[in-house]
């Protein structure tokens, strides 16, 4: 009922995992069951009662020339609870749904779940790959003692050495080649 | 909250089945245009519970301020806001003075349903590696040239070495090196020791020498000056600063014949200064410091002097605007030598004027106030002030100008004097000294 793909792309430090894709009703679904989006520090951060807020991009792209044919973007802010000891998870508005009571895994699932792909994107006859990029929002830096005044030599070169744009995102992944004619059609909710 | 089923999604436009009023309410609203898109999600499932107690740990109560513990104190029986949490922890770093981490964590409290939220302290990591940190000062005035600084930190926070050729502050061109050491902390945090060496080459303006050869009651100039100034510095509360200290300045003439005098002082510096947030977005800073320098013959100075210098610096911000008042008032009574001698009219005084026209040997009193008004970047400003010596006439002066302001020093500004002939503009670009 559904089609595991290989990985040939992977980012900085992903490790050999699998993006499943299948189709549910008019979308097409993602799902990583073996990739964790939280490492030991995020884990730490939301055991000790923080936040913690996962940015996930989805992109479809043709195989032939590479363009985009569909892109989301989604924040969702994952805490857990203290006293059940199970995570929940907000996704931000406008859809803004909410789950609570599960764990670490299923949590992070939840999320590829509310990002379904329209079905009339995808082309029929051309092949066509997703992309998954996936980064953690960081914490403000807080401001050294030294940085409250002067301009330093330091701050120059940390000035011009800016990369531009937003923060590099944490990991990568990409599904191989697929054909909407190789997946099938679940035809109701998992 | 409770009723919601495991891994069960909620979907509003889906409709809401077996969820709990409030939990209906809260998630009704949200998606409802409480967030801008540009607003981030900060929903933490601890925030159902009640808050049962504050802690602080790493640090002796009594660093924090009474009114950051009542603050804090306000959280207990509430709901815990993690927003709220992390704002009070920002206020907390700002209180001291960011010489410390803090991290907030939230912890089961011995009641069920209830938190405890723990402020974890940390004084801030002081490695004494080579990290070659450095400030760079650099200021261009049109009617007074260049003026730059380049300090060297190679041991974070003990010892700096920089070299400077300055003009903006004093009657005189500084070109030279310094060297400074600094020791935050004496076994405690309320005391710390600093080390100050300078080593200059002066210069003067031709209208400075010219007038001075009329002024016998002023110390001739001199070409070279060392200054040698070691001070305690307390810090008896957090708002309120207190350095004592001395400092040997020997001074090199070289008319009428070359010789060497000594201007060797006790330093004192009284500094008051508090952030007040008020209402509607409002915040206000208030800095008053009072400073001496007395040179007396019990240190065997050749020059007796004693100068008083008082400044007020507030502020009052919210969003992008900013509005600044300053004052200063000064009074020396004795033969200064003329580093000691007020001057106006530099990048931070009545900007417009030249500092030679204005005075061309300072004055033994000064009083001086200036108003700024920034937007964002964008500045506007107004000075008035007077330099003159007792029985000797020199009027009040007016400036005022424009610029773009970027942080507190770095500035570009168009500057003029309020006065009916020669209104011939000031520029200045860089850093104020």
């Amino acid at each position: 009922m559904l089609i595991i793909v290989g990985v040939p792309r992977i980012g900085l430090w992903a490790q050999s995992q699998a993006l499943e894709v299948e189709i549910v009703r008019d979308s097409l679904r993602i799902s990583a069951g073996q990739l964790h989006f939280l490492s030991d520090t995020e884990l730490e951060r939301l055991h000790n009662g923080l936040t913690v807020n996962l940015i996930i991009n989805l992109t479809v792209v043709t195989e032939r020339s590479r363009s985009t044919l569909y892109q989301a973007q989604e924040r969702f802010a994952f805490s857990f609870d203290l006293w059940e000891e199970k995570y929940s998870v907000f996704q931000s508005p406008p859809d803004g749904r909410y789950v609570s009571h599960l764990p670490a895994g299923s949590a992070e699932e939840w999320c590829l779940k509310n990002m379904p792909i329209p079905l009339d994107v995808i082309p029929d006859r051309d092949s066509f790959m997703i992309q998954l990029e996936c980064s953690v929002e960081e914490i403000e830096k807080e401001n050294s003692p030294e940085e409250a005044s002067g301009l330093t030599l330091a701050k120059l070169i940390e000035y011009f050495s800016r990369k531009k744009g937003g923060k590099p995102y944490r990991w990568k992944i990409s599904t191989g080649l697929l054909q909407l004619s190789d997946l099938k059609q679940t035809g109701k909710e998992p | 909250m409770n009723c919601l089923r495991d891994g069960t999604d909620i979907a509003f436009h889906q409709g809401m089945k077996n969820t709990h009023i409030l939990m209906f309410l809260f998630v009704l609203l949200l998606p409802a245009g409480l967030y801008a898109d540009d607003q981030k999600p900060d929903v933490n499932i601890n925030e159902r519970y009640i808050v049962e107690r504050v802690e602080f740990e790493g640090i002796d109560e009594s660093k924090i301020s009474e009114d950051l513990r009542e603050e804090a104190q306000k959280f207990v029986g509430r709901k815990y806001n993690a927003q709220l949490a992390n704002e009070f922890a920002e206020k907390l770093r700002e209180q001291l003075k960011r010489r410390y981490t803090i991290d907030v964590k939230v912890d089961k409290g011995q009641k069920p349903e209830h938190v405890r939220i723990l402020f974890n302290i940390n004084k801030a990591p002081r490695n004494v590696t080579l990290n070659l940190k450095s400030t760079i000062k650099g200021l261009y005035h049109s009617k007074q040239g260049f003026s730059g600084l380049l300090e060297v930190v190679p041991f974070q926070d003990h010892f700096a070495f920089g070299i400077v050729s300055e003009a903006d502050r004093l009657l005189e061109r500084n070109a030279g090196y310094l060297i400074r050491f600094r020791q935050p902390t004496l076994g405690t945090d309320f005391l710390g020791f600093h080390i100050d060496f300078e080593s200059y080459h002066q210069s003067f303006d031709d209208a400075t020498i010219t007038a001075l050869r009329e002024r016998a009651d002023i110390p001739a100039f001199y070409r070279a000056r060392q200054n040698f100034a070691p001070s305690l510095t307390f810090h008896p509360t957090q708002n309120l600063t207190l350095s004592a200290g001395l400092s040997f300045q020997r001074l090199q003439h070289q008319y009428p014949s070359l010789y060497t005098a000594t201007a060797y002082a006790g330093t004192g510096n009284l500094q008051y200064s508090n952030d007040f947030a008020l209402r509607d977005g409002y915040k206000q800073t208030l800095a008053v410091t009072y400073n001496l320098r007395t040179a007396t013959d019990v240190l065997d100075s050749d020059y007796i002097y004693t100068r008083h210098l008082w400044k007020v610096d507030y502020e009052l911000s919210r969003n992008k605007n900013r509005f600044y008042a300053h004052f200063k008032g000064g009074i020396i009574g004795g033969a200064a030598p003329l580093f000691e001698r007020f001057s106006l009219g530099n990048s931070t005084t009545l900007r417009g004027w030249n500092k030679f026209d204005v005075s061309s040997i300072g004055g033994s009193r000064v009083a001086h106030g200036s108003l700024e008004y920034r937007y964002g970047i964008l500045e506007v400003f107004y000075d008035v002030g007077a330099v003159w010596d007792p029985g000797k006439y020199n009027p009040v002066r007016h400036g005022f100008g424009f610029g773009l302001a970027f942080g507190k020093n770095l500035c570009v500004s168009l500057a003029f004097p309020v006065r009916l002939h020669n209104v011939a503009p000031i520029f200045m670009i860089g850093t104020r000294f």
